[in-house]
Order: C-alpha cells, then structure tokens, then sequence
C-alpha cells in the first residue's frame, strides 16, 4: 500500500491523464478490432450462403435443360412409336411399355433431382433472407446466456455469503435458498419467453418472401417464350403450308404453348396468393365487398325465410309457383304475381352483384399489379421485367390476379369480359317482367 | 401478419431489450431479497449481543 501511494504520489497529473488516454485508446481498438473482425466473420458468412445459392441456382438451370431435352425426346420416342403403330400392334406392344415406362423414369428421376435442388435452394434463401434476424438472436442469445451464468455464480456466492454469516439461523438459509430459486426460475422463463419470441418473428411470413416464390429470372424467360411460341403459332395457323407440314409443327408449338403457359399459370397462382396475403384490401374493395354481403342479406331476409312464423313460409316464390304447376290446376293470380316480383328481385340482384364484381376486380387488380410493381422494384429488379410481367397478366385472363377470393356464383371471368352485355340482359329481363306486372294492377 | 425484414429485425431488438430488462429486474430483485435477509440476521445478531449485555450486568 506505501509503496503503491508512492507510485501514485510520483505520477503528475498530466502523466496520469495521458496514461488514461493511452489506455482507454487501447480499449477502443480493441473493442474496434473485435467489433471489424465480428463484422467481416458475418461478411464470410452471407458470402458463403451467396456461393452456395448461386451454385445450386446453376444447378437448377443444368437439370431444367437436361428435363427440356429429356422432355422432347420422350414426345419424340413416343411419337416414332405410335406412328409405326407399336402401340397397338400385339407383338410390339410389351416393348411399347417397357421403352414408354424407361423414358418415364428417366423424366422422374430427373425431376426428384430438381425438388431435391429446390428444398436446398429455399432452405439457403431462408438463411440469406433472415441472415440479419438469425444473427441478432444468436448474438442475444449468447448475451443473455452469458448474464444468466453470472446470476449463478452470484447465487452460490449469495448462499456462501448468508450460510457464513455471524448467527444465521436454518430459516435464513431456507429463505435465501427461496430467493435464489425465485430468480433462476425467473430467468428460465425469460429466456425460454426469448426463444419462443424470436421463433415466432422468424416464421412470420415475409413481405419479401414473394421476390423468392416469384423466381424472376425463370418468369421473365418463359414470359417471352409465351409470347415467341404465341407469334409462332399465329404465323403457323396462318401459314398457306399443306397440312401435312402444318400439323407436327402446330402440335409441336402447341403443345409447348402449353407447357409454357402451366408453368407460368402457377406462377401467377402462386403470386396471386402472396399478394392477398401481403396487400391490406383498400377501403374501396372493402366497401364494395360489404355492399354485396349486405345485399345478399336482405335478399335472402326477404325471400328465403325459413322461419314459418314470419308469414313468408318455407318456399320461395319460385318455388310455390312450380309446384301448383305441377299440381295442373289454375294458378292464382297471387301466386303468378309473387314470383313475377321475386324473379323481378333477382334480376335486380344479379345486375347489381354484376356491376359490383366488375367493378372489384379492376380495382382489385389495379392494386395488386401496383403492390408486385413496388414489391419487384424495391428489389432493385430491373423495370423491363416487372412491366413485362404486368403486361403478361394484363393479357392473360384467365390467370388474372384480380379474382376476388369469395365463391361467387357467377363466372368471374364471364362478369370481367362481358359485364356490359349481361347487365344489358340483367336489364331486359326486368323490363320484360315489369310490362307482365302491370297485367295485374 | 405481414412484415418486411426490417420490421422483423426491430421486432426481435425488441425482445431482446425486454428479456435484458427482465434479467435485470430478477437481479435487483434478488439482490434487495437477500439485503433484507442479511439485515434480519444483523438485527437479531445486534439484538442477541445487547442481551448478552444486560444479561451480564
């Protein structure tokens, strides 16, 4: 202690201050150091899930070409087959199978080598896509572990420290011991709280989860081959070749057309159930959505009461009507004019449902291709390829994003095509049974 | 629920500052606990020597 006062008596304050500095300079470069060399351990990290991704992605495009050409070659085998007629012919027709059968194989065993790549792919892009998340709960957790341990340590020293005390008795023991089960039970739950919390955020379906689903490169180039095979099979229909030369091309585009056409198809399915789950309803398609809940209510409440004692009794109009038709008496005038007024109600019905659903699906799917657009371009993915795609969902109706999800009776696509003309005809009709009404005034 | 990245990684920073703060409350917890205890022991130790006292004079 002299010897140390000593020390510190012979240190100025200037000296004492630039000691400090020197070593607190040496604590921030450490801290520095650990802090750049924890950073660049994560760089490596994200860089090797980045390697591996690309080179599962090379993979996948090496099979999908091996499973195109495989594709071909099996029409092709099948093809020389049938005309040659080897298929039907009774002493060919086990060598038919046997070589249908190989080629089969052949085609599945290259397409389990594809989902195999496919569940390594998405594992990878889960890692990369939460590599952020995945490392703040792993260093947390690490963090938190190493206080916990310090808790215990402090607890036996705390149960040391009383257990030694002057005059301590068995009941401070005990209740020194209670204390310290109370706390390490706390901490187990707050990190067990931990572990289930971050989990939870973790599998909390991601905005950004649709960018991967989509697989743009992949969308982008059968997009255009759509579009190449469509021109194809124009100018092959429209071409003044004999049908002989015609045919195996036109089955040939077609049939790829097709092929083209199924991926894509679920695709956009697929993208089309990301965005209802991503994009919150705008309070126009809400709104809209209601009108036609509540007037299926009230027409229902009207007409389809199947309370007996609300005076309407348990068959509708329509229903009354067809069965004094039956019956083949006279039909009372009571009953012809309910069910004129309650067809009448239906046509109404149906106009309105019809000019609402058209009315949904183009915002609706103004929305959606607004939402993609922004989800595709805060990728960064070039603009060429997101207005492609919106043009290729513009085009297609029949895997519109714009369906709304509820079990419409009607045929959505028939409503967005033709919503004039059967409003039109909704129109008609009513005209139709108000001019017989007025027989009964 | 929908949420980018980044609102999942305030999420998690969240949690983790809560569990921090529950640590630390189970610590000073403990910490007053046992103050309470050692105080216990002291007064009845204080009280045990004050008798000795009397009991000797």
């Amino acid at each position: 202690m002299k010897l140390e006062n000593q020390t510190n008596n012979q240190e100025s304050p200037l000296e004492k201050a630039k000691r400090l500095k020197t070593e607190k300079e040496l604590r921030d470069k450490i801290k520095e150091n650990k802090h750049e060399l924890e950073e660049r351990e994560k760089s490596l990290k994200l860089n090797n899930f980045n390697i591996q991704k690309q080179s599962l992605e090379d993979e996948l495009s090496e099979l999908d070409s091996k499973i195109e050409a495989s594709q071909v070659e099996a029409h092709e085998t099948r093809d020389v087959m049938k005309d040659a007629e080897l298929n039907i012919d009774e002493d060919s027709k086990n060598e038919y199978n046997s070589v249908i059968s190989e080629v089969a194989s052949n085609l599945n065993e290259l397409r389990n080598e594809r989902n195999e790549i496919l569940e390594k792919l998405e594992k990878i892009n889960s890692n990369i896509e939460n590599f952020e998340i995945n490392e703040i709960i792993f260093e947390g957790n690490n963090e938190l572990k190493n206080v916990a341990e310090n808790i215990n340590k402090e607890n036996k020293e705390t149960v040391y420290q009383v257990e030694n005390s002057e005059g301590v008795e068995v009941s401070d023991i005990k209740s020194v011991e209670e204390v310290v089960t109370e706390t390490e039970n706390s901490i187990d739950i707050t990190l067990e709280e931990y572990k289930d919390g971050t989990k939870e955020v973790l599998n909390q379906e991601s905005s950004e989860k649709i960018i991967d689903v989509l697989t743009i490169g992949d969308l982008s180039k059968n997009i255009d081959n759509f579009f190449e095979k469509s021109k194809n099979l124009k100018e092959i229909e429209e071409s003044q070749e004999d049908w002989e030369t015609k045919y195996p091309k036109l089955k040939e585009t077609r049939q790829s057309l097709s092929n083209i056409s199924s991926i894509l198809k679920d695709e956009v399915k697929k993208m089309r159930i990301l965005l209802d789950q991503v994009r919150e309803k705008s309070p126009e398609e809400l709104k809209i959505e209601q009108d036609i809940n509540n007037r299926d209510k009230d027409f229902k409440e009207k007409w389809e009461s199947n309370d007996p004692d609300s005076g309407k009794g348990l068959d509708t109009p329509k229903e009354k009507y067809e069965k004094a038709e039956k019956r083949g008496i006279e039909i009372m005038p009571r009953i012809k004019k309910d069910n004129l007024e309650y067809q009448k109600d239906i046509h109404l019905h149906d106009k309105e449902y019809i000019k609402s659903v058209s009315d949904l699906m183009g915002i609706t799917k103004k929305n959606n291709l607004e939402t993609l657009k922004n989800l595709l371009e805060n990728k960064n993915i070039d603009s060429k390829i997101v207005n492609k795609l919106a043009n290729y969902i513009n085009e297609d109706e029949n895997i519109s994003l714009s369906y709304p999800k509820r079990d419409y009776s009607l045929d959505y696509k028939m409503i967005s095509q033709n919503s004039e003309r059967l409003i039109e005809n909704e129109e008609g009709a009513i005209d139709w049974i108000e001019e017989k009404l007025k027989e009964f005034e | 629920m929908k949420m980018n990245n980044q609102n999942k990684v305030n999420l998690v920073k969240d949690i983790l500052a809560k569990a921090k703060k529950e640590i630390n409350e189970a610590r000073n917890k403990r910490d007053e606990d046992i103050k309470k205890i050692l105080k216990n022991i002291d007064k009845r130790q204080e009280k045990k020597i004050l008798d000795e006292i009397k009991n000797t004079k």
